[in-house]
């Protein structure tokens, strides 16, 4: 009777090997194979070609608010259900040369509001772009995020930044960098 | 004090920002030349088990146990009319109020360590594209849970006094971690609302939970029916962008037509986060004046065809089991027939 007993021992394994392929991979590490996406288009954000100056006002007057440029999104991939979501934020305004240790010598984010203005749409795509604006730009938070039904679409806005300044703002240049963020969601 | 006297003493005293006069004599505030679209970046490589997913069609969805590497190859491309160097490098991400945002400079989450990109600096011609690749290589060590980054490019701030401008472009990373399979996904429709925005337009607003195991990008569309005098309306789509993170509930908006009336109407939402669907519907009635009616519990609707792809499979599964016991057990008594007839020889 030896061999019927190693016979089942046999068949035993034979059914388990056959579930364990049959089986829904649910386990499987599969996330090494991948396939080529290709597209003739793309999503684009313009690039800043200068450093934007905001003119100058009196430390007295409390706030100085100026146009930053324009900010341009190209969408060209032409597809259905499109989204992108822009963000902004800002690093501290430092006056040149200055002691940077000092409030008054430092414009911080919090202190800094922006206001998207009129988004101009160009293009046959159809959809919607909503603008947001900013009371501190901190850390970064949405000022522009489009939803497209179809169609291609470019989305151009003029933000303005208004800053306010301390009672006791030294005079002077101040520096800083504005941030915007594009991520594509669909 | 003498150093507050010197402030309020000077005339035109805060110059915020002084003329940077750049060498290139370029304005930012002017209008880009026709066909200057900008810089761009697009995802190459997907898994082939998330072919049918639109979003690992954009973004880098995947889950990885610990110890294991992935690679993946995106596309830089400069679509401007001058020469740029972009630099592409990983930053972290969160999701706040519903929304993937990307942290300041590269931020300080875990993936900062695990994902590196080469090169990490690309010079392009004008109309020019080129590929990079991500390494996301999660430790040992590493605890479940889902990451969340971005594979940024930018190119370098213009130098100069006064405010320097960087706009940056970049994929979403969502990273999920931990042993076996990966979280299974899931959301709810709980309530739609009906609101009417202060300009007079009808809106839907609707209750979303993430009840799974990893993050959701809503997309969807509004269809309403049997309305006054047995009118249809829709479909309207679902603002896109709404992400929910694991265990949140968002509002999730579809704006309407200002013509539609009041109702009431039975609506129908349909949403989707990549493959995984869901609807419910609730009869709504639009408010007169601008405000927001009281929200109306969703009664689910159960998806067409769901779970049928793997039916097919199971039954298969079961069928070569009982196949293989049969021809087990067949073989099985055949040899003891033989055993006993050696035996009684």
């Amino acid at each position: 009777m030896r061999h019927p007993k190693l016979l089942t021992l046999a068949v035993l394994a034979a059914s388990t090997a056959g579930l364990g392929v049959l089986a829904p991979a649910a386990g499987a590490d599969t996330s090494g194979a991948t396939f080529t996406l290709t597209a003739a288009n793309n999503v684009t954000i313009s690039v800043p070609t200068s450093t934007v100056n905001l003119g100058s006002a009196a430390a007295t007057a409390g706030t100085l608010t100026g146009s930053l440029g324009t900010v341009t999104v190209t969408d060209a991939r032409a597809k259905l259900a499109a989204a992108w979501t822009v963000t902004a934020s800002s690093t501290e305004f430092l006056l040149a040369g200055g002691d940077n240790t000092k409030a008054e010598q430092v414009v911080a984010p919090t202190a800094i509001a922006y206001a998207p203005g009129t988004a101009t749409q160009t293009g046959p795509g159809t959809g919607t772009f909503v603008a947001s604006p900013l009371t501190s730009m901190a850390v970064a938070a949405p000022v522009g995020a489009w939803t497209g039904v179809a169609g291609s679409k470019t989305v151009s806005w003029s933000p303005s930044l208004t800053f306010a300044l301390g009672a006791n703002q030294i005079a002077g240049t101040y520096n800083g960098t504005i941030t915007h963020s594009l991520t594509v969601a669909s | 004090m003498g150093r507050r006297r010197f402030a309020r003493g000077a005339v035109c005293a805060l110059i915020l920002v002084m003329s940077a006069g750049p060498p290139l004599g370029a304005s930012a505030a002017g209008p880009q030349a026709a066909g200057d679209a900008g810089l761009g970046i697009r995802l190459v490589e997907a898994p082939v088990d998330r072919r049918d997913d639109p979003r690992a069609g954009v973004s880098i969805v995947d889950h990885l146990a610990p110890g294991r590497t992935i690679t993946r190859k995106y596309e830089l491309s400069n679509d401007t009319g001058q020469p740029l160097t972009i630099r592409t490098y990983v930053g972290s991400a969160v999701i706040r109020g519903g929304e993937f945002v990307g942290e300041d400079g590269v931020g300080n989450g875990e993936i900062l360590q695990w994902a590196q990109v080469t090169p990490g600096s690309v010079p392009l011609q004008p109309r020019q594209k080129a590929q990079a690749r991500v390494r996301i290589a999660v430790p040992k060590d590493a605890s479940p849970g889902e990451r969340y980054g971005v594979i940024w490019a930018e190119t370098p701030p213009v130098p100069g006094s006064g405010i320097a401008q960087v706009n940056r472009i970049g994929l979403r990373i969502y990273l999920s971690v931990g042993p076996g399979g990966e979280p299974a996904s899931n959301f709810v429709i709980r309530t739609l609302t009906a609101t009417r925005t202060p300009d007079g337009a009808p809106a839907v607003t609707a209750q979303v939970s993430n009840t799974g195991g990893r993050a959701l990008d809503m997309r969807g569309e509004l269809q309403l029916t049997n309305g006054p005098g047995g009118l249809s309306a829709g479909p309207f789509p679902a603002k896109l962008g709404t992400t929910l993170a694991t265990g949140a509930t968002e509002p999730v908006t579809v704006a309407l037509d200002r013509a539609l009336p009041a109702g009431p109407w039975k609506a129908r939402l349909d949403l989707a986060s990549g493959v995984l669907k869901r609807s419910a519907t609730a009869t709504i009635t639009f408010p007169a004046a601008a405000a927001a009616a009281s929200p109306v519990a969703a009664a689910p609707v159960p998806q067409k065809g769901a779970g049928r792809s793997d039916l097919p499979l199971i039954a298969g599964g079961i069928l070569a089991l009982a196949l293989i016991l049969g021809i087990g057990l067949a073989s099985l008594s055949l040899l003891r027939k033989r055993a006993r007839r050696t035996s009684a020889q």
